[in-house]
């Protein structure tokens, strides 16, 4: 038997880097972000030239261009932008507190809420206007939220997979009460399904100024979360044992899903897969420290929602595709391609 | 995929989708009810007691050995019967009459309500009101075994069990449906011919028409609307009977594009691709004036501007609603300023 023949010495060289986000990835997020931002205000249904809109952006003139340019792509591209950046951070915050890589915001039965609410206002108090949807589905999140909290908190306190059982339930239950109003009313159901369909146009900037306090305290909570996460993975013994309070801070990152999570859904009706596919894609880029997680799905999702709203307006010119339709029709094909190509980074 | 409106939601109708054109001509089997129920109140009909055979607009011969007097139908086609001087026993539609305005001046007290959703009639209430022939609303596509207002060809197999079902078809000019649906209620026994109420409320249609093509000579351009968060979507006259026959008496229709059935679809980007003068407005769930002004776009159009957006009616295929309907379109094309020029 021949003697092996010497092995390489132990590798001297240090593993390859694990992926971490960074500043600098942070500012190619940006930067990106900004260009799409620019290009949503150049594409849309109507073709307008590229000259036109920079010129009418900074000198309005009151023309069509000018019109088109400020009253509706520049509302619709900030909404779109607080929208994702809402959906890709609640997704975030989600999946690290229930540490499920399929946990989607959805689950806290906010979006259920919010459904509920809006064909509530519809069908009993004859609301038709989006700034009327806005404040009913924010008035329903928060009433679904507290009612998971209720019902989902044991002994111990809230603990998020409860929380996710509760929500579950809530949103069974209000997904066929819903059901039951919109079967029942034929008009409910028409002024319902164009709110639930998911869609950034048609609304002004008094939307985001509604649901822009929500989304801040839901980013303040987020970023509240950040740090704690971290050690949260570790489980909740070891996250005692450094001296955490872990259910003081799974209370903080759930609130901060509902706050995002609902103050989206009022802005623009569910739109689906953002929350679900962007913490992937930017724990893929950005490793799986939350600090850089959730910045990164932030900023992520703003471009996904942006992009998709893009691609919405020229598909079928001289009509419009609402953004929810082609975030499932681009959201779905990428979780598949992420769940077979990847293995789904484990948290 | 891509949701919009039905283009006959606003008028109450829809379209069953697909339908192969079978062609075949059901021949109804006599099936005849014992015919001893008293006449449906409120009717005016006089019946004749000999036989009666009507042939329909899919091609189906209904023969009965006796002229029917109680008469069920789907809400479209009830409400121009009840103009026409029939009062139905059973109605079925697709909302709740009572909110539809197309049965506002209507009095339903006498009539049983036997569906309020589409597709979903019950075949109990309807069998208890022993009707001896239902009339139906059919649309092109449609066959004797799968049409429009029925749930699908099991449900309708088992309507036709309980009586006849005779269509009448809402395709072509609003002035050729209106006539079948004439001849029908006078095969029915309606009086129709001269002096009778509904020669007068012909006179008074042929009378509003003149009207209209009068009013039309101010060549103001028109554009029939539905409008919510997705957009304008803007209908195309030559598929909607009403609109075809005000178009072809003259009225001056804005030239919509676009290859889709009934509607082009434009996004509130593109609101402004026709300037018409005039714009009609659905009354089914399309934005209010007040929803349609906050849309920028809409805002700017010279029309909204000078508040030429009128309301576009759902009216019933018969004299008296079509008459009132094209008096007050017809006011609109007289008083209204062509701004869009």
């Amino acid at each position: 038997m021949s003697t092996t023949t010497p092995r390489p010495a132990a590798p001297t060289a240090p593993p390859p880097a694990l992926r971490r986000g960074s500043v600098r990835g942070l500012v190619v997020l940006v930067l990106l972000l900004a260009a799409a931002g620019l290009a949503s205000l150049a594409i849309g249904s109507r073709p307008i030239s590229l000259g036109t809109v920079v010129g009418v952006l900074f000198h309005p003139d009151g023309s069509d261009a000018s019109t088109i340019v400020h009253d509706l792509r520049i509302p619709r591209t900030v909404l779109a932008l607080a929208v994702g950046i809402a959906l890709g951070v609640a997704g975030a915050l989600m999946q690290g507190h229930t540490r499920n890589p399929l946990a989607d915001p959805g689950l806290l039965g906010v979006e259920a809420g919010a459904a509920f609410a809006v064909v509530i206002g519809i069908y009993v108090f004859g609301v038709h206007d989006l700034t009327g949807y806005a404040w009913f589905s924010l008035a329903g999140a928060g009433l679904a939220a507290a009612a998971v909290f209720a019902i989902g908190s044991t002994r111990g306190g809230p603990d998020p997979v409860s929380l996710v059982l509760a929500g579950t339930a809530v949103s069974a239950l209000l997904i066929s009460l819903t059901q039951v109003v919109v079967l029942r009313d034929i008009d409910t159901l028409d002024a319902y399904r164009f709110w639930a369909v998911g869609s950034v146009s048609g609304r002004g900037m008094d939307v985001f100024w509604q649901v822009l306090p929500f989304i801040v305290t839901g980013l303040v909570l987020a970023a509240m979360s950040g740090s704690t996460l971290n050690l949260l993975q570790l489980g909740d013994d070891v996250a005692a044992s450094l001296g955490l309070h872990p259910m003081r801070h799974k209370i903080i990152g759930v609130l901060g899903v509902m706050m995002l999570t609902g103050a989206a859904t009022a802005a623009c009706g569910p739109v689906g897969f953002v929350g679900l596919v962007v913490p992937h894609v930017a724990r893929h880029f950005g490793g799986v420290d939350y600090r850089w997680v959730i910045p990164y799905s932030g900023l992520i999702g703003g471009l996904l929602v942006i992009v998709a709203d893009i691609i919405g307006r020229v598909v079928v010119r001289p009509g419009e595709l609402q953004v929810g339709i082609v975030m499932a029709m681009v959201g779905g094909p990428i979780f598949i391609y992420l769940v077979r190509r990847t293995r789904m980074v484990r948290i | 995929m891509r949701r919009t409106p039905d283009p006959r939601r606003h008028t109450g109708r829809r379209l069953l989708a697909g339908g192969i054109a079978l062609g075949a001509a059901l021949v109804l089997a006599a099936c005849g009810s014992d015919g001893s129920d008293a006449p449906a109140a409120g009717s005016s009909a006089t019946p004749s007691s000999g036989p009666w055979s009507y042939t329909d607009d899919l091609d189906q011969t209904v023969e009965l050995d006796r002229t029917p007097v109680r008469i069920a139908a789907y809400g479209d086609a009830a409400a121009a019967l009840w103009h026409f001087g029939i009062t139905p026993v059973a109605i079925f539609t697709w909302m709740d009459p009572a909110k539809d305005s197309m049965f506002d001046d209507l009095d339903l007290s006498e009539t049983e309500v036997v569906g309020e959703t589409y597709g979903e009639i019950s075949l109990e209430k309807l069998a208890a009101a022993k009707p001896d022939i239902i009339v139906a609303t059919s649309y092109t596509g449609d066959t004797a075994d799968e049409m429009y207002g029925f749930k699908d060809k099991t449900q309708l197999a088992k309507i036709k069990e309980i009586a006849p079902v005779v269509a009448v078809a809402q395709v072509g000019s609003m002035k050729d449906v209106i006539e079948t649906n004439e001849e029908l209620v006078a095969s029915l026994g309606v009086d129709t011919g001269e002096g009778s109420r509904v020669a007068e409320d012909k006179a008074a249609f042929e009378e509003a028409s003149d009207e209209l093509t009068e009013a039309a000579k101010s060549g103001l351009t028109v554009e029939p609307i539905y409008a919510d968060g997705d957009g304008l979507y803007v209908a195309k006259a030559p598929d909607d009977p009403a609109l075809k026959y005000y178009q072809d008496i003259g009225v001056n229709f804005t030239e919509i594009g676009g290859k889709d059935y009934y509607w082009e679809i434009l996004s509130w980007e593109n609101a402004d691709r026709y300037e018409p003068d005039i714009f009609l407005n659905a009354t089914r769930n399309s934005y209010s004036m007040e929803q349609l002004g906050e849309q920028p776009t809409f805002a700017r159009l010279k029309a909204y501007q000078a508040g030429q957006v009128h309301p576009w009616d759902t009216s019933s295929m018969d004299y008296p609603s079509q008459t009132a309907y094209m008096k007050e379109l017809a006011g609109w094309l007289g008083s209204d300023q062509d701004v869009a020029s």
